[in-house]
């Protein structure tokens, strides 16, 4: 990435690079209170972790780390790395909305936490402070029967996603209690957009196909979706109602395999 | 200009070098190493040409800053044969007809070599994965997939469907 | 095939490719000299712009920099590349270094200094005041009458001439009366195609390296597919007698078409070495790569007259190339795309006219096919609809039209004809379908999600481009051989190896002619002052010119090796055969002699020293001939479509190296799936290329080749190549996209005439069917 701003000329006012990554934030450990994965931890690393494979509950992770391709970016790039690139095209920022992440980070003013999701501002923006640095990402533990899932489309394997969505389902007596519906890639704002129109629709509903499908329609038609080179809106309006209703099938499959 | 020197483990060799500020390690590999093995296809870590091997995982050097690989060991083309004696995937590459002008090769082998490290009965499939960022465009991939299922099947792991 | 051959139609591993397994061979980008200067190029930002002012005082004084070159330090006379031609009919319209920026990246000035780092500070340094000019970047606006004019005017033998509505060249040909024609016809299609501008992609960065040598002369190693034509246009350019020129052959790491010329950046590298008498290297970046080379696109229309049972009777072929902003091979492709339109199929009347146009985008040049990809997309998808149309079953179509043995063929214009000798496209259509199960295939369809249809189309490509009158391009080729005291063979030929295992199959060639081992033949090193000329290593010519030339010189040894064979074994060397290093009399296997010993005799005896020589004119361009059967997968709820299996069949005569023929054929295969599916390079309206990295810039991985890929060759032999052999490296690509395209039509109902038919296209395509 470090390459890709310079090419771009995004580094030309910087005149000292830290380099954290021995200060060992590299790990993955989980307490009560939930997963807490340092940010210098590589995509391979993580996708390797034994808790991040350990409930579906996680599923949006795991899928979105596989889907960086290819695996010589995984074994480099770092989940701090992409959460602050503020590049809502690539994958995991949507993923991490979707299951609720919080973000600690430090700086010479001290320690704060934020919701993930306010941490993205816009191309390229996002909350970080002067002086602040991304330490670790957390994932609260999610109630049992909770799902998530991860799926993109894009051109070739080793492309960015011409359209990506996020979400998460926890189920209450095969109701949905709870939902989240993220677009990442190929919406308009440049960060991962909620389509919370649509979330509301599943909320309290049973976990049914119909239900699915109607929000699959709510969120494909309350987003603004991006015209740029490599697809218009319209298409990707139409191959959002797919995704999702995919992602939507593939959490509520996963909340009932979840235990908790 | 200030440089720093790094020590970097090369193929089992240690070497001190000068290194510019962010300078990537294709580049010391390539220009100040004289390791011209390891190739460099394009700017933005897309192609694969450089694909080395550090820290056990395959990696681009192109994307990677030098001073990051220190304490690390890395290998890249020059250091898979043994003893003169080729590696299996080399063999097989050679053999099969894996080549063709051969400069996403040594990118192509040093991946396929990762991933037999880590996955010695692969599947095609895992062979397509661990190859999706090796870019290729003379032999339309076909005999490079075949040649590192041969060598996978020929280094003892036994054929995966 | 060709019965009682040893090395000729045996797989080889490739001679060089231990080298490259083991990252030792050498490439120009691998070449580090001491002392190296290196070298990067100023370019417009603008589309079309005039320098008005340029001040290259600051950068000049930067520590560091060795030399800044502008316009005013190149040669003022336009130039056109004319190595391969009449220099009369080149048209003339670039400078090394321009004062007027006719594309976006179009060549300012350029840099010489000690490192990158501080060719890029010197770049920003260099003061220019533009004057922008209206520009045009498609061939609509391009031709319409008031549009902005990309050239005033360019230079043609002497003359200045203008070109009418950005119009740069014409190529026509008539035989018959289409419209009388279309009269007798029962059945009339008609349809227009757009094709797309792929890149070649090659992987390795385009780059040249000069290095002045004490004596004056200099040395030029480079990604390029002639030495002889590179030498040439160095010398002429920059008013140098020939022998100054060293132009080295060297392993090239991928080309398909895009260095057939000699570019920009060529002499520009030249005059800073001369001008600063050190050693420079100038590669571009891939980013300039994306720009500097790509497919001319091409908008064909196509009119066909039929009898009702199916015989053609009338085509009319109406052909608009965009060439960019410069004519770099557009009039070649122009003219090249008679052949490709009259050649597929017979026809009492034939019309083709074709235009080159300009636009001030940057210029496309040669790639694989060069505008016979384009010509196939249309012709077959048109076949594929009249078959349709009339009720005909699509290969029954082909089968009762297309141009077979004894048939009359044309390749690179008007003056390039041959009669077809070997042909086995019916075998190709019938195998294939076989294969594929076509007769069945309206089974594989399904009303699902997923919807998938099988598609085919065939095609060909010439090998050279020689007919059996002069044609008007420059074609020979030559080798020398020796044969050294340890029956090892040496071989002397300029051709050059981009990957396709060109070298290797002349070692086999010399081999089995010999009677050696092809590890006994050892390519030499060649370059400018050794090795014979051959015009470049392209349209397919590399075994069936180059290979024909490397026979000639072996067989030319053979004779002194059997003469005095002869002498020891007692015997007239018309009894004498050569087998596994050794000359035998015929039917008396016991009475024999090493080829080392025959050497070394000679040597003792002062008979003398085994040595052939060859020059080679082909008096034809022996027609490959391919088919692609492809199946895909269609998802209908996102338009993506998916090659899940292809069946390659080819015609190559006797192949030199079966698994060589069928590396050609994958790889074109991937290229193919790529043009039909996703490659483009493509602009915005301000002519900036917009996808100059390989995360913008789509082309297939091992992720996304087919699962299934069937290759198989016909039986064949044609008389008139090296050991019964034709060319493979174009026909591999030619038709693969538009049986891609026909098999999307068969598993949706849907025709897409405008590629690249992208996952978009396919769900509105979809939609709209519905």
């Amino acid at each position: 990435m470090l390459y890709e701003f310079e090419s771009r000329g995004l580094l030309s006012g910087v005149t000292i690079l830290i380099d954290i990554s021995k200060l060992g934030l590299d790990y993955v450990k989980e307490d009560s209170s939930g997963l807490r994965i340092g940010a210098s931890t590589t995509f391979t690393d993580a996708l390797r972790s034994r808790q991040i494979n350990s409930r579906p509950a996680f599923g949006a992770l795991a899928d979105a780390l596989s889907a960086i391709r290819p695996v010589q970016v995984r074994n480099v790039a770092t989940l701090g790395g992409a959460i602050c690139s503020g590049l809502p095209v690539l994958d995991l920022p949507p993923a991490s909305v979707a299951v609720r992440a919080k973000i600690a980070l430090a700086g010479s003013r001290g320690r704060r936490t934020l919701d993930v999701e306010d941490f993205f501002l816009g191309f390229l923006e996002t909350a970080l402070k002067r002086g602040e640095f991304l330490m670790e990402v957390r994932v609260p533990r999610p109630p049992a029967h909770t799902g998530s899932a991860f799926q993109k489309l894009e051109t070739n394997s080793v492309d960015w996603a011409v359209l990506s969505v996020a979400t998460s389902v926890t189920l209450k007596n095969d109701k949905v209690s709870n939902a989240r519906i993220v677009f990442g890639g190929g919406v308009v704002g440049a960060v991962p957009m909620r389509a919370t129109e649509a979330e509301e629709a599943v909320v309290e509903a049973a976990a049914t196909e119909d239900v699915i499908g109607r929000a699959a329609e709510e969120a494909s038609r309350s987003t603004e979706f991006a015209d740029d080179e490599r697809a218009s809106a319209d298409y990707r309006r139409q191959v959002a109602r797919v995704l999702v209703k995919e992602s939507l099938a593939n959490s509520v499959e996963r909340a009932r395999r979840d235990k908790g | 200009m200030k440089y720093q020197t790094v020590r970097l483990r090369v193929n089992g060799e240690e070497r001190d070098v000068a290194v510019k500020p962010f300078e990537r390690l294709n580049d010391v590999l390539r220009a100040t190493l004289l390791l011209t093995g390891t190739k460099r296809g394009c700017d933005t870590g897309g192609c694969g040409a450089c694909t080395v091997i550090v820290g056990g995982r395959p990696i681009y050097s192109c994307m990677m800053p030098a001073i990051q690989a220190e304490g690390k060991e890395i290998v890249t083309i020059e250091g898979i044969a043994r003893d003169g004696k080729l590696d299996p995937i080399q063999e097989a590459m050679i053999r099969h007809g894996g080549i063709q002008c051969g400069f996403c090769t040594p990118g192509v082998i040093m991946s396929a070599k990762a991933l037999l490290a880590s996955n010695p009965r692969p599947t095609e499939a895992d062979i397509r994965e661990a190859l999706a960022g090796n870019l290729c465009r003379c032999t339309g991939y076909v005999k490079i997939i075949e040649a590192v299922m041969m060598a996978a099947e020929q280094s003892g792991g036994r054929k995966v469907r | 095939m060709e019965k009682g051959l040893s090395v000729v139609g045996k797989d080889v591993p490739k001679i060089e490719a231990v080298g490259k397994a083991t990252g030792t061979l050498r490439y120009t980008s691998d070449i580090f000299f001491p002392n190296m200067l290196y070298a990067k190029i100023l370019r417009s930002p603008y589309a079309h712009a005039r320098v008005k002012r340029i001040d290259t005082s600051k950068a000049q004084k930067l520590q560091g920099v060795k030399s800044v070159l502008t316009f005013k330090d190149v040669p003022q006379e336009p130039y056109g590349l004319d190595d391969l031609g009449d220099p009369a009919n080149a048209i003339r319209d670039k400078h090394i270094l321009e004062e007027t920026a006719r594309y976006v990246g179009d060549r300012i000035a350029v840099v010489a200094a000690n490192d990158i780092e501080t060719c890029q500070k010197a770049l920003e340094m260099i003061d220019v005041e533009y004057e922008e000019l209206p520009a045009v970047f498609e061939v609509g606006e391009a031709l319409k009458s008031g549009a902005p004019r990309v050239h005033d005017y360019y230079v043609m033998g002497g003359r200045r001439i203008e070109p009418r509505n950005n119009i740069a060249t014409v190529t026509t040909h008539v035989e018959g009366d289409v419209e009388k024609g279309f009269t007798d016809s029962e059945y009339i299609f008609e349809g227009e195609y757009r094709t797309s501008s792929p890149q070649q992609v090659p992987l390795e960065r385009t780059v040249v390296v000069c290095r002045p040598e004490a004596d004056g002369r200099l040395s030029v190693w480079s990604t390029n597919q002639s030495i002889h034509g590179l030498r040439y246009t160095i010398c002429n350019l920059l008013g140098l007698p020939f022998s100054k020129v060293r132009a080295n052959r060297i392993f090239i790491g991928g080309a398909f078409g895009s260095y057939i010329h000699t570019r920009f950046d060529e002499p520009m590298c030249a005059l800073l070495a001369l001008k600063t008498r050190l050693p420079v290297k100038l590669q571009l970046s891939r980013a300039e790569v994306f720009t500097s080379a790509r497919r001319y696109p091409a908008i064909l229309k196509v009119k066909m007259g039929f009898k009702r049972d199916g015989t053609l009777v009338s085509q009319k072929y109406d052909v608009t190339y965009d060439i960019g902003g410069y004519d770099v091979l557009g009039a070649w492709v122009v003219s090249a795309t008679t052949g490709w339109t009259y050649s597929m199929y017979r026809s009492p009347h034939f019309s083709y006219e074709g235009r080159g146009v300009y636009t001030n985008t940057p210029p496309p040049c040669a790639f694989r096919g060069f505008g016979n990809p384009q010509a196939n997309f249309a012709i077959e998808s048109a076949m594929d609809q009249v078959a349709e149309e009339l009720g005909v079953d699509p290969i029954d179509l082909r089968l009762k039209n297309y141009r077979r043995k004894g048939d009359l063929v044309l390749a690179q214009g008007p003056k390039v004809k041959h009669y077809i000798e070997s042909c086995e496209v019916e075998y190709l259509l019938r195998k294939g379908a076989e294969i594929i199960g076509w007769a069945g295939r309206d089974g594989v369809k399904s009303a699902g999600k997923i919807r998938r249809g099988i598609g085919m189309a065939r095609g060909w490509h010439a090998s050279s481009c020689s007919g059996f009158e002069p044609s008007g391009i420059a074609d020979t080729g030559g080798a020398f051989i020796k044969v050294n005291d340890d029956s090892t063979v040496s071989l002397v030929t300029a051709l050059a190896d981009a990957g396709q295992g060109e070298l290797t199959a002349l070692a086999q060639i010399a081999a089995e002619t010999l009677g050696v081992g092809v590890d006994d033949v050892i390519v030499s090193d060649a370059d400018t002052d050794n090795a014979p000329y051959d015009a470049v290593t392209h349209a397919s010519r590399g075994i069936y010119v180059g290979g024909g030339a490397v026979k000639l010189a072996a067989e030319d040894a053979k004779k002194s090796l059997l003469d005095w064979a002869g002498k020891i074994l007692e015997a007239s060397p018309e009894d004498l055969e050569l087998k596994d290093r050794r000359v035998f009399v015929k039917g008396a296997p016991s009475k024999s002699v090493s080829i080392a010993q025959v050497a070394a005799s000679a040597r003792i005896n002062n008979w003398g020293t085994i040595v052939g020589k060859s020059s080679y004119a082909a008096s034809g361009f022996a027609p490959h001939f391919t088919v692609k059967f492809i199946e895909v997968e269609v998802n209908t709820e996102t338009g993506q479509v998916r090659v899940v299996r292809a069946i390659c069949g080819a015609d190559v005569g006797q192949p030199i190296s079966p698994m060589g023929v069928e590396g050609q054929l994958h790889g074109g295969l991937a290229q193919g799936i790529g043009f039909a599916l996703m490659e483009n390079v493509s602009f915005d309206d301000s002519g900036n290329t917009t996808n100059t990295d390989f995360l913008n810039y789509k082309l297939l991985t091992a992720m996304e080749v087919p699962e299934k890929v069937e290759v198989f060759l016909a039986p064949s032999r044609e008389r008139t190549g090296p050991f019964g052999a034709k060319g493979i490296g174009e026909s591999a690509l030619n038709d693969v996209a538009t049986a891609v395209v026909n098999a999307i039509a068969h598993a949706t109902g849907v025709r897409f005439k405008e590629l690249p038919v992208t996952a978009e296209k396919v769900l509105k395509g979809l939609r709209e069917r519905a």
